[in-house]
């Protein structure tokens, strides 16, 4: 008899659970700007603005006009209000798995993984500093000024650093604007050209630093101490250890060139000029 | 001075439509009534006791600026220099309004009891607080209402059970609102803060609102000395 009992109970009682875990998370919008999927919350909202504080499982800040998403286990924060009263995030520490997002129909997708990431931003540029070691992948496509259909996925990581971000790039400009980030560092570059004349290319390198700038023309990309760097396919293709390694990138941040300065450099190295 | 006895003023109760109005003042001036039909009855130690029937009654006391309108209104007083009501229990739908310090409310509710500066209201209740231009409206079920002392004092808090729902001006933004809703309502009209308990929501509207936020444990509606909300401070589990 007790049995007849017992799973219907159980199934109410773990549907009220579910039920209540549910309405426990608060959520919070503002025109194109949330904060959503609380467990933990307190806040103060003024007319200028949020400041936050809370834990979830995890908690996501969305800036979508930005396409800025960022998710973590805890977050600390500020938002404030810009032109046309719109929110826009101007610092906040994540932490507990912090993932930061950045997508864009202009200049692909971006994201950005460490346990910790700092953040201050206006609502067009952004700075994320990760005081631990970090994880960045880059996915874009687009056409190059031959009208070639390309791919491009970047995966860069390091023991600590930062990057700056555009959040509202200009077509064909990149999200990701300059950096800096301390080792080991390991860089992998995968392009992919489409049309008539397909190509593919890849290069890997390592070093103890690294420091980019794709603000320039051309972007340069720069790695320090006991680099190692292998390419294959493209313009650059070969095996290089050195000191120090500058690889200067075309608009579509295909390698166009690569200065190699330092000792032991055992380089066999092929260089062709850009198509 | 011997015990009056009791002069029970039978005379005054109208027997006839409902047209027809029954007025008392008394001889001060700081409680006046009207009504359809009433008992209005001296007792021994300056006590007087009303039992009033209207459409609505309307009872009057100028010593706690206070008026009250219901069906049906049954008032214990003291009658001195100036008549104090120590209590009247309005039933059938009552409307109070009490003015002072510059700022005037009205409070509706199923029925109340009064009390000196404190009402105690059933049923639905609507308060509606006006001070230096804003309307802030709050409703409820059932609570009570502890009003300023004297013609002087408006409202000073109210507690009111849920459903609630506090509407009130957003500080700086005369064309925005902030609108909160939860279980339970406490308004501090001395600390100037209003605070939701139990899954609470809290929405801005208009331009340049305070944007929309649900689901938290507790809010608190921090108002300036306009009744405006000038933040909200709102919290959820143990970043309470």
């Amino acid at each position: 008899m007790a049995r007849r009992w017992t799973w219907p109970v159980g199934t109410v009682f773990c549907l009220a659970l579910g039920y209540a875990a549910q309405q426990a998370k608060v959520n919070f919008k503002d025109q194109d700007f949330s904060l959503e999927n609380f467990d933990q919350f307190s806040a103060t909202l003024e007319s200028q603005g949020i400041g936050f504080n809370g834990a979830g499982n995890p908690l996501r800040i969305t800036s979508s006009s930005s396409g800025l998403t960022m998710t973590a286990k805890k977050a600390e924060g500020k938002a404030v209000r810009g032109t046309g009263s719109q929110l826009f995030l101007q610092a906040a520490t994540l932490s507990g798995g912090a993932d930061l997002n950045l997508s864009s129909a202009t200049s692909g997708t971006m994201r950005l993984q460490s346990e910790t990431l700092n953040y201050t931003g206006t609502a067009t540029k952004a700075r994320a500093e990760f005081p631990r070691p970090l994880t960045l992948d880059s996915l874009a496509t687009g056409t190059t000024d031959k009208n070639a259909p390309f791919s491009r996925t970047v995966r860069i990581s390091g023991s600590k650093g930062f990057v700056t971000l555009a959040l509202q790039p200009a077509a064909n400009a990149n999200a990701l604007r300059t950096g800096e980030l301390e080792g080991p560092v390991t860089i992998t570059l995968h392009n992919e050209l489409k049309g008539p004349a397909p190509e593919t290319s890849d290069v890997e390198a390592t070093g103890d630093a690294l420091r980019f700038d794709l603000t320039t023309t051309p972007a340069t990309l720069t790695l320090t101490g006991n680099v190692a760097m292998t390419g294959k396919g493209g313009t650059v293709s070969g095996n290089v250890t050195a000191d120090t390694l500058v690889v200067t990138l075309d608009a579509n941040l295909q390698p166009t060139k690569v200065d190699v300065t330092g000792s032991p450099a055992r380089t066999r190295l092929h260089q062709e000029p850009p198509r | 001075m011997k015990r009056a006895a009791p002069i029970l003023m039978a005379g005054l109760v109208a027997v006839s439509a409902a047209q027809q109005l029954f007025t008392y003042r008394d001889r001060s001036g700081s409680l006046s009534v009207q009504a359809r039909s009433g008992l209005v009855e001296q007792r021994a130690n300056n006590r007087l006791h009303l039992e009033l029937k209207g459409s609505p009654v309307v009872l009057t006391s100028s010593t706690e600026g206070l008026k009250m309108r219901a069906p049906s209104i049954v008032c214990d007083a003291v009658s001195s220099s100036k008549t104090t009501v120590q209590k009247a229990v309005a039933t059938g739908g009552l409307t109070a309004s009490k003015s002072g310090g510059g700022s005037s409310t009205d409070i509706t509710a199923g029925a109340g009891t009064y009390v000196p500066g404190q009402l105690t209201l059933q049923g639905a209740v609507k308060i509606v607080s006006r001070s230096g231009g804003r309307t802030t409206t709050i409703t409820g079920r059932g609570g009570t209402a502890t009003l300023g002392e004297g013609a002087s004092g408006g409202l000073k808090r109210a507690t009111l059970s849920g459903p609630v729902r506090i509407e009130a001006v957003q500080a700086g933004n005369a064309a925005s609102t902030v609108i909160a809703t939860g279980s339970k309502l406490d308004v501090d009209n001395v600390r100037r803060v209003v605070t939701l308990s139990g899954n609470v929501d809290v929405v801005g509207r208009g331009t340049g609102s305070l944007g929309e936020l649900h689901g938290a444990d507790r809010a608190t509606l921090v108002l300036n000395a306009k009744g405006e909300v000038s933040s909200v401070r709102v919290s959820q589990g143990a970043s309470q």
